[in-house]
C-alpha cells in the first residue's frame, strides 16, 4: 500500500472515531428534551384550565400562555438545531485537524 | 511541485476551520441580564401598566441593542432566531407587555405563570450559549 493510501485510510480510521465520539448520544438526547417538554406541556394545560375556572387567571392571559409555549418548542427546537451545528463544526474541527497532521507529515516527506 | 500544493490545501483547510460558532461572554452576560431585567418587570405587573411606560420602553432600547449585538456575530443564526421570537413583534416579551396593557393590571398567577414562561424561553437562549464554549 503506498504513502498516500495508508495516509488516507488513517484519515478514514481517525475520521470515524471522531464521528462516533462527536454525535454518539446527542439524537437520544434531543428526543429526550421534546418528550419531557410534552409531558410538562400536559400539565400545565390542566393547570391553566383549573386556574381558568377559579378566575386565578383570565382568558387573555391563557391565550398568551399558549402562544409563550408554541415559542418555547420552536426556541428549544432552535438551541438543539443550534448545538447539532455546534457538534458539527467541533466534529468538522476534529477532521480538519487530521488532515492538516496528515496533509503535513505528507508534505514534510516529499 | 506536490509540496506547494500541499501547503495550499494545508491553508485552505486552516481557513475553512475559522468559519464556526464561538462563545462569547458577553453575549452569555447580555442573555443573563435580559432575562433578569424581563423578569423584574414582569413582577410589576401587579401594578397598573400605565405608571411604568417610561420603564418599558428604556428595557425594550436594552433588549434591542442586545439583538443588535447578537446579528452581528458570524454563524449565529440559532441565537438570532431565538431574540427574534423572544423581543420582536410577536415575541413572548413584546406580547406579555401588549397583554398588561390590555389588562391593565394582572392578577398575582397570571404573573407568576408569565415569570415561569417567558423564563423558560430566555433559558434556551442562555443553554444555547453555553454550548458554545
Amino acid at each position: 500500500m503506498g504513502e498516500i493510501e495508508i495516509t488516507l485510510q488513517n484519515i478514514k480510521d481517525e475520521s470515524l472515531t471522531a464521528l462516533k465520539e462527536t454525535f454518539g448520544d446527542s439524537y437520544e438526547d434531543s428526543k429526550q428534551e421534546i418528550e419531557e417538554l410534552l409531558k410538562e406541556s400536559e400539565e400545565k394545560a390542566k393547570e391553566w384550565a383549573a386556574d381558568l375556572i377559579t378566575g386565578a387567571t383570565r382568558i387573555e392571559a391563557v391565550k398568551y400562555f399558549l402562544k409563550t409555549e408554541k415559542s418555547l418548542y420552536e426556541n428549544t427546537l432552535l438551541k438543539l438545531a443550534g448545538i447539532q451545528q455546534i457538534n458539527a463544526s467541533n466534529l468538522k474541527d476534529q477532521l480538519i485537524q487530521i488532515l492538516i497532521d496528515k496533509l503535513g507529515e505528507l508534505a514534510n516527506k516529499q | 511541485m506536490k509540496k506547494a500544493k500541499l501547503t495550499l490545501v494545508l491553508i485552505v483547510l486552516i481557513m475553512i476551520n475559522a468559519c464556526k460558532p464561538t462563545y462569547s461572554s458577553l453575549a452569555y452576560d447580555n442573555a443573563l441580564k435580559a432575562k433578569q431585567d424581563v423578569l423584574n418587570t414582569v413582577e410589576l405587573s401587579i401594578n397598573p401598566y400605565g405608571d411604568f411606560v417610561g420603564k418599558i420602553d428604556s428595557l425594550k432600547l436594552e433588549l434591542n441593542s442586545y439583538y443588535t449585538y447578537e446579528l452581528e456575530r458570524p454563524n449565529n443564526k440559532a441565537s438570532v432566531e431565538i431574540w427574534k421570537r423572544l423581543i420582536k413583534d410577536k415575541g413572548v416579551v413584546t406580547k406579555f407587555f401588549e397583554l398588561w396593557k390590555t389588562l391593565g393590571v394582572l392578577r398575582s398567577k397570571e404573573v407568576e405563570t408569565s415569570k415561569k414562561q417567558i423564563g423558560l424561553n430566555f433559558d434556551q437562549l442562555i443553554e444555547l450559549e453555553q454550548a458554545k464554549q
